[in-house]
């Protein structure tokens, strides 16, 4: 694969481009991809580059095409990828399903914006759960949620080796503020800081004859009876769970006699932390727990956090998705869970502050 | 008069409206911004109509709180920027980013009574324009620009070195295309800075960070 | 200043033009158009307007406005959700057609309009239109062919002409990558059922635009069969025109690509 840049380079740009150098770095071969606001600068920035760089691209009909022909790319042993957002989320889950089902390792970004519907095209968290237990199963994908320029460009390349190397979908789910705002990042060729790209191989057209040479390949996404499907899903379970220590990444900080833990995931964690170091300048004893993969979610380490603290508080711009898969990781711990929750609007480091220094006012007078 | 700042997507092209914007209000002209991005429903000038009415500068663009693509897009011209060729005094149009995004011009009818001058905003921070084969690229891209303006920058990580690289590469690109190098642009403080030193800045445009604010975070 | 609104009176106005004041634009406004949602939110030199106003004056001349739905897609066509006294749903991208024919199955006594853009009827929803032309719903197509994604900022359609250059197509479209531009009235033709109705208009033909509107209507209206009229639109936005060369666009360079005319008839024998 070419080298994109020559050694590091320090750049200020958008979001979206940084994905579309992100994919270039990682060695995307191929991007399959239906416009839609607030993505289209990824598929701009692509089509633009990809000539320059011998990459591929394909506008489709529609998500459900750019999903499908995503996963062909992916058989046929390429490094494939799509992106979408909002509507187009919803229909990419149908591709997605297929790609847990026949673990086929292909890469989606989301960038999130308003929802249901088609809402708005500039911002939201309201598409957790959908990329995180979008199809008919039970989630057995990866999910990272980015904060930052660089992250939108580490975990790119991440994402296409974390797929490869453990054959699940993955996803990185952004959100509109994360793909048109402007900020520093530095770009590398991946190798130049260790991280090898783990190779592809095709699913079908491999060399010989099929049923002379080798035996064919058959896959597929159908059987006959309950027990069969029972065993494949208690299978899957098993496997993702086996790797969820490997794969599971969170940040946290400011733990020790926390008084409450802030909770926040994508662009909102980068508000909660800045308001617990605020908060604590102040003297205030609060911590933060973000977690960095949504699926698999960091339960063991969020139970671990939360063990000795009286409360927790979850910040999203949605109603409620990320605070339904805290509750279901700390159940049963004798923790309070409050939540400030902000469907489609962005939350800022001195809204959250006050919600928390609120909640301590009310709670003490309460003592 | 008229002043047209193109460049590429992300190079700073408001933001350095702006800031002439005010550069000219302060000279005691009257000035008027068109608000041509019709890329996105936010980060663009007309977010910034309230505060750049501080400094006595008007904007003609959609209101910030009615972006009219509905929640689909931000792409629908406002009526009122046809009118722009028949101001008086100083306008001065920021205009989106985009394939042949400089004929968005061709939209506004009586534009050439202005005699405007195409200024072309550059970030040497930007992948596509971060070499001198790269400027001249992306210039060459835009035909007719009257002049070069220096936005090279890393946001909060930027200093007068990191400006200067900015500034040696597009002396170069100009020496070679024999477009001239009209401004450098900076944040007050290192424009401020840069009026200290004897290094060849040409003109300094200082910035007030207004474009930026839109969004809650950092 | 005096302000003179309406009257047909000819007047000379002081810089010497003969100015002659006709009506107010309410009054030159069909009555299905809703004024208090003028001025509507299109682009100047925008195609859309034209398409609805002679929908408006189809409507109208039919006498229909107590019994038609409209049903706008996600594109520059939902800028419409409230633009005329009719009923009116946005639906989603591409999905106007199923949402008017499900609608039309439940009350075969409206009159159902799905309007969309090139990308919800070609692209993203054309399983919609041909399994609804196949069916022979009795649903009245209107699509808005502007050879671009107008909303999204411009990227390539369909539609798009062979080397036009789009945010996704930027060193031009190339149907040896992409395919050539989409046939929809033809496709039409060729798959309609008998008593099915395909035409193209233009912008650019106003009276002959309002005729195939009123065909695709009365076709509904008849019970005869499914109605599709594409019409070729200006999106001077995304073209990055003049008005001098938007209209040379849209008569030279896309006639010479899409005929105007009508592909499919109800009397045609099928
Ligand atoms: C499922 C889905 N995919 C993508 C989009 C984004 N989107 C909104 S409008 C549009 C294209 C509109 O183009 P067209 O249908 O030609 O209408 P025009 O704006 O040109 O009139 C797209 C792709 C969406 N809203 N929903
Ligand atoms: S962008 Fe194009 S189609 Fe949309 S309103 Fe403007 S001119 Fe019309
Ligand atoms: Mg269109």
């Amino acid at each position: 694969m070419a080298r994109i840049v020559d050694d590091d380079q320090r750049m200020f740009m958008t979001g979206n481009e940084v994905l579309a150098w992100a994919a270039l770095a990682a060695g995307a071969e191929i991007m399959y991809g239906y416009p839609i606001t607030p993505q289209n600068e990824i598929m701009h920035y692509w089509t633009r580059l990809a000539p320059r760089f011998e990459r591929g691209f394909l506008q489709t009909e529609d998500e459900l095409s750019a999903g499908f022909t995503t996963l062909g790319g992916v058989m046929a042993g390429k490094r494939a990828f799509s992106a979408t957002s909002g509507p187009g989320d919803i229909l990419m889950q149908e591709p997605i399903c297929m790609a847990e089902m026949m673990r086929i390792p292909a890469v989606w970004i989301i960038q999130q914006r308003g929802a249901p519907s088609t809402a708005t095209v500039i911002y939201g968290q309201q598409e957790t759960r959908l990329a995180c237990f979008g199809g008919n199963g039970e989630g057995h994908r990866v999910v990272y949620s980015t904060s930052s320029h660089q992250e939108l460009f580490d975990y790119l390349i991440k994402a296409f080796n974390t797929a490869w190397s453990y054959r699940f979908p993955t996803i990185l789910l952004g959100d509109g503020y994360q793909g048109k705002m402007r900020e520093a990042v530095t770009l590398y060729n991946p190798e130049d800081h260790g991280v090898k790209l783990v190779p592809t191989e095709p699913f079908v057209g491999r060399p010989g004859v099929p049923g002379v040479d080798r035996a064919p390949a058959h896959y597929r996404n159908t059987f006959n009876i309950e027990e069969e499907i029972y065993e494949i899903v208690h299978a899957r379970e098993e496997e993702f769970e086996a790797l969820t220590p490997q794969i599971v990444e969170f940040e946290s900080g400011y733990l020790d006699e926390a008084e409450m833990i802030l909770i926040g995931h994508g662009i909102v964690s980068r508000a909660i932390k800045e308001a617990v170091k605020l908060l604590q300048n102040k003297g205030v004893k609060v911590g933060y727990f973000r977690p960095v993969t949504l699926r698999p979610f960091p339960v063991e380490e969020l139970r671990k956090a939360v063990e000795k603290v009286p409360a927790v508080m979850v910040f999203e711009s949605a109603l409620g998705q990320l605070l339904s898969m805290v509750k279901e990781a700390v159940g049963g711990l004798p923790v309070k869970i409050e939540a400030f929750l902000r469907p489609g609007v962005g939350i800022c480091t001195d809204e959250a502050a006050e919600q928390v220094q609120e909640y301590l006012r009310k709670s003490s007078m309460v003592h | 008069m008229g002043e047209v700042f193109l460049g590429e997507y992300g190079a700073g092209k408001s933001e350095v409206s702006a800031g002439r914007a005010i550069l000219l209000a302060g000279r005691g002209l009257p000035v008027t911004v068109a608000d041509l991005d019709l890329t996105d429903p936010v980060f663009r000038i007309s977010q910034a109509a309230e505060k750049l009415a501080a400094y006595g500068v008007k904007v003609i663009g959609w209101p910030e709180r009615y972006p009219p693509g509905m929640g689909e897009a931000g792409n629908v011209l406002f009526p009122g920027l046809l009118g722009i060729g028949w101001l008086s005094g100083e306008i001065i149009i920021d205009v989106g980013y985009g394939t042949e995004s400089h004929r968005l011009l061709n939209l506004i009818p009586g534009l050439a009574a202005l005699n405007p001058l195409f200024y072309f905003v550059i970030n040497c921070r930007q992948p596509l324009t971060a070499t001198v084969p790269g400027i001249i690229e992306a210039a060459r891209r835009v035909p007719g620009i009257h002049g070069f303006v220096n936005n090279t920058h890393l946001g909060k990580d930027t200093d007068l070195d990191l400006i200067k690289s900015g500034a040696e590469k597009i002396e170069e690109a100009s020496a070679a295309t024999g477009i001239p190098y009209i401004a450098t642009a900076s944040f007050k403080p290192l424009a401020a800075e840069m009026e200290q030193t004897d290094y060849k800045w040409h003109e300094i445009w200082p910035l007030y960070g207004l474009v930026h604010g839109s969004f809650p975070i950092k | 200043m005096e302000n003179k609104t309406s009257g047909s009176a000819t007047s000379e106005s002081k810089t010497g033009f003969t100015t002659r004041t006709v009506v107010t634009p309410n009054e030159a406004m069909p009555k299905v158009w809703r004024r208090e949602t003028k001025p509507h939110r299109f682009c100047p030199g925008c195609g859309h307007p034209i398409i609805l106003k002679a929908l408006a004056q189809a409507v109208e001349e039919l006498d229909i406005q107590g019994r038609t739905v409209f049903g706008c897609d996600i594109g520059c066509s939902l800028l419409a959700w409230d633009f005329f006294n009719l009923d009116s749903i946005q639906t989603h991208h591409g999905r106007t057609t199923p949402v008017i024919a499900g609608l039309k199955r439940a009350r075969p006594d409206l009159i159902g309009v799905a309007y969309m853009g090139d990308g919800g009827g070609y692209a993203i929803g054309s399983q919609h239109l041909l399994n609804a032309a196949m069916r022979n719903d009795r649903v009245t197509v209107i699509l808005c062919n502007n050879t671009v994604y107008a909303m999204t900022g411009g990227q390539m359609a369909p539609t798009t002409l062979p080397t036009q250059k789009t945010e996704t197509t930027p060193y031009g479209r190339d149907p040896a990558m992409t395919g050539e531009p989409t046939l929809g009235p033809e496709l039409m033709a060729a798959i309609g059922r008998k008593g099915a109705y395909a035409a193209r208009g233009t912008v650019a033909n106003y009276r002959q635009l309002v005729k195939f509107t009123k065909k695709a209507l009365e076709n509904q209206l008849a019970d005869r069969g499914f109605s599709f009229l594409e019409v070729l639109s200006t999106c001077p936005t995304n073209w990055r025109t003049t008005p001098r060369q938007t209209w040379d666009f849209v008569e030279d360079d896309m006639t010479r690509v899409y005929k105007v005319g009508e592909f499919l008839k109800p009397e045609d024998e099928k």
